[in-house]
């Protein structure tokens, strides 16, 4: 495996590593403090979910298909569209109106917090989903050799 | 319990979204599992809005639900609401119903296509957002929802996307449907430019006073952006290539459920929004468009050989009648357009499954190549008789009841006013009609009369789990013709009061008085008076007795004279119409289409359906100019006369 890293540029390999972190962490900042700063979960799901073009760049489509599950990706969006949907119905149930602030009731904070995270959960997931698609249409085909032998083959 | 129920709009709504999300999230590897959520989320959703009935559609309440309780303060409504009133429940009504039909029929028509995860959630999610759309209190979320319905009823479309040209449809709806939501997008923001606010209600209570160009303009845009999403002229070509490539439950959703949103926006637009329905120029307007697109739609069918790509053309033309007395601004024509618009839904609905059930028994929609399928599949010819009788509104069922109001309506409009527009109306109207029930001779005589293709002499009768959501069907077209009086009480009079009723409705949603305060007078309920009269159940009676005479005859008859062409053929082994006096090849297979029935109509009238041949060319950069065009005429006609 060490052997298809090592295809890739150090530089950019090591520039990867060094701002993975950085954007991972600045999008779930922007997803937590979403309703009280500019931002919010949609801005900060698009910064998180951004992570695999540096993990892209500096270890290439393979690094991609190791590190990430497409299958777990696409579920957990789901999850967070579900978890949407119940903080919002938990309103309803405790006797208030949908979307209500039954948490922190009578604070500054409101529930919008709550679903503020599912919505960066979900859009996280589903930016990641959408760009792992895009990025196996870049790869390079694994057979590139076996096409031309066809090809003469039938010539 | 009152106080729950309160509760029910949106959560009728969320239980189709939360449906989808769960389906996409379990439903991918047990197909049981995923039918149990869908038919739980369609009746959960088909329940609500039952229950709903008596508070809002008998008793007269209108049920305001403020989300997250952000209600309006110092008479300004900036949080989201969910409005339903009785039209709001009338059409949502409409909708639960014909998504549970459709899903119902589903289960067994979709069954031999592979990732139905996919389809199932796409699925919910239109239903979802249609509810969404005719619930809503608010004109922001209308256009969310009508962009959550477009896109996914565009990915529905493409759904069997190994027929030929159904990427091509679904890209063209795509394209101009985008083109519509656009408009509406451009009437919203001009509109909050001028009153910044979004509100429904607030919105009724500011625009009639705020008369200036840009509200004009913003009135020009939403009409033609709901316009399109009902697809009525020039929209009309997206329809067809549409209905033509989808599967035939998602027809049935498009034709029945996307369209009425249309006709709901409208209704809104001008009644409510506007309040301008009482000037001459609103009238013409509205009522032009739906009568050429009741016109030119009727002749589009003529000529088709697809089945559903005919039934795509007609289902137009029965939206063109809804506009039309939509347009005529009486409370009869608007009771009549809201009675054809559930009708529509109903027999397009009926028809389009029927359709579907004889593509999934042959394979194939082509009417020149089907024939003599009644004999293979009786009781889907029934069930097509009884929807083309209700679509040409033949008596007793409920087209003829929609119908006789239609004509009813724009008659007396015609007296009282004395104009000679109005006449033209009527006049086109019946003609309509008479051309509708034309085209649906041509059509059981292409499929379900005349001969068999030997192509299909092994056609089986579809499954009981198709049959049972067209008999449903079935059942709601006679019905509502058998006892339209009900029909007119129970529905379409607290519709249509809710509709008209613009200064209620924004006093449910600001506190009572905010209406006065804007100067709009209170609302005076209007009698809804019908020249007419007419025995339903006499008709039925007749029917029945005609039905039998014929049968008795036929049976009477022999098998001799019933079976004559089989008879010769049998005995020469070849086709009669090979014989010496005839030339031609006797080895392929030709029956007298349904096509050749009117052809002394056709020829007299070659120059317009060779014009319009042209017009409808198939290029979407073609369809997305008239699209443009319709805009452009609309916004030129707007400023000069409103």
């Amino acid at each position: 495996m060490k052997k298809t890293y090592k295809k890739t540029p150090i530089i950019s390999r090591c520039a990867s590593d060094l701002f993975l972190p950085l954007a991972c962490v600045f999008g779930c900042y922007v997803v937590l403090h979403g309703s009280t700063s500019p931002g919010g979960g949609f801005q900060g799901g698009v910064l998180v979910a951004s992570a695999i073009l540096l993990v892209y760049l500096g270890y290439g489509g393979m690094g991609v298909k190791h590190s990430f599950n497409e299958h777990m990706l696409h579920s957990s969006e789901t999850v967070a569209e579900i978890m949407y949907v119940v903080i919002a119905l938990v309103g309803v149930f405790t006797g208030l109106n949908f979307c209500v602030n039954f948490v922190f009731a009578g604070q500054q904070v409101d529930t919008s917090i709550l679903m503020n995270d599912a919505v960066g959960y979900h859009v996280m997931a589903g930016i990641t989903c959408l760009l792992i698609m895009m990025l196996s249409v870049l790869e390079p085909d694994d057979h590139p050799h076996e096409v031309d032998d066809k090809e003469e083959a039938a010539a | 319990m009152y106080d729950f129920m309160y509760n029910f709009p949106v959560l009728a709504i969320m239980s189709l979204f939360l449906g989808a999300f769960l389906n996409s999230l379990v439903g991918r590897r047990n197909a049981k599992v995923r039918s149990a959520v869908v038919v739980l989320a369609m009746l959960a959703a088909l329940v609500m809005m039952l229950s709903l009935v008596k508070p809002v559609l008998l008793d007269g309440k209108i049920i305001n639900y403020w989300l997250g309780n952000w209600e309006p303060v110092e008479g300004w409504a900036i949080g989201i609401s969910l409005e339903v009133d009785a039209l709001s429940l009338f059409f949502a009504l409409i909708v639960v119903v014909a998504v549970f039909v459709s899903g119902i029929y589903s289960f067994t028509y979709m069954s031999h296509d592979d990732s139905l995860v996919n389809y199932y959630t796409l699925f919910l999610m239109l239903s979802g957002s249609v509810l969404g759309l005719v619930l809503s209190g608010d004109l922001f979320n209308m256009f969310v929802m009508i962009e959550i319905m477009t896109f996914t009823a565009v990915a529905l479309t493409a759904f069997r996307n190994h027929y030929e040209g159904a990427l091509e449809g679904a890209f063209k709806y795509l394209v101009v449907g985008s083109l519509g939501s656009t408009s509406v997008l451009i009437g919203i923001a001009l509109i909050y430019s001028q009153t910044h606010t979004l509100n429904l209600a607030q919105l009724s209570a500011v625009l009639p006073q705020a008369d200036n160009p840009v509200t004009m303009l913003a009135f020009a845009f939403l009409f033609v952006g709901f316009g399109s999403k009902a697809f009525l002229f020039p929209f009309h070509p997206l329809a067809a290539d549409a209905h033509a490539v989808a599967p035939a439950s998602i027809s049935l959703m498009i034709s029945g459920v996307l369209t009425k949103c249309g006709v709901y926006g409208i209704i809104r637009l001008c009644y409510c929004l506007f309040q301008n329905m009482d000037q001459s120029f609103v009238q013409y307007f509205v009522t032009g468009v739906g009568v050429i697109s009741m016109f030119v739609c009727v002749t589009m069918a003529f000529n088709q050989h697809n089945f559903k790509r005919l039934l795509a053309f007609h289902s137009i033309s029965q939206v063109g009648y809804v506009i039309t007395v939509v347009g005529l601004g009486s409370a009869l024509g608007l009771s009549a357009g809201l009675f054809h618009a559930m009708n529509h839904t109903i027999f397009k609905g009926l028809l389009f499954l029927t359709a579907g059930a004889v593509q999934h028994a042959t394979g194939s929609l082509d009417l020149d190549e089907l024939g003599g399928l009644s004999k293979k599949m009786p009781g889907t010819c029934a069930l097509f008789l009884i929807g083309a009788a209700s679509i040409s509104g033949l008596p007793p069922f409920n087209g003829f009841a929609s119908k006789w109001m239609i004509y009813q309506a724009t008659f007396q409009q015609a007296g009282e006013t004395g104009n000679f527009f109005f006449v033209v109306v009527c006049v086109a109207a019946l003609i309509t009609s008479v051309l509708t029930l034309a085209s649906f001779i041509k059509v059981s005589q292409s499929v379900f009369f005349g001969q068999l293709n030997p192509k299909f002499a092994n056609t089986h009768e579809v499954s009981l789990g198709m049959r049972i959501p067209m008999w449903i069907l079935a059942a709601l077209c006679i019905l509502p013709g058998l006892f339209p009086d009900k029909v007119q009480q129970w529905l379409l009079t607290p519709a249509t009061q809710a509709a008209m009723n613009a200064p209620g409705y924004i006093d449910a949603a600001m506190g009572s008085g905010y209406a006065a305060s804007f100067a709009i007078p209170a609302y005076q309920p209007q009698q809804i008076f019908l020249s007419g009269a007419w025995q339903p159940v006499m008709w039925l009676l007749l029917l029945i007795s005609v039905t039998l005479a014929v049968c008795i005859v036929a049976l009477l008859g022999g098998d001799e004279k019933a079976t004559v062409t089989s008879e010769i053929s049998s005995e020469t082994d070849a086709d009669p119409k090979y014989d010496s006096f005839f030339s031609g090849e006797a080895s392929v297979y030709s029956q007298v289409g349904g096509s050749d029935l009117f052809w002394g109509f056709k020829h007299n009238w070659r120059h317009y359906f060779s014009f319009m041949h042209n017009w409808h060319s198939g290029v979407v950069n073609d369809y997305t100019l008239y699209g443009a065009a319709a805009i452009a005429v609309a916004l030129v006609l707007c400023v000069i006369f409103l």
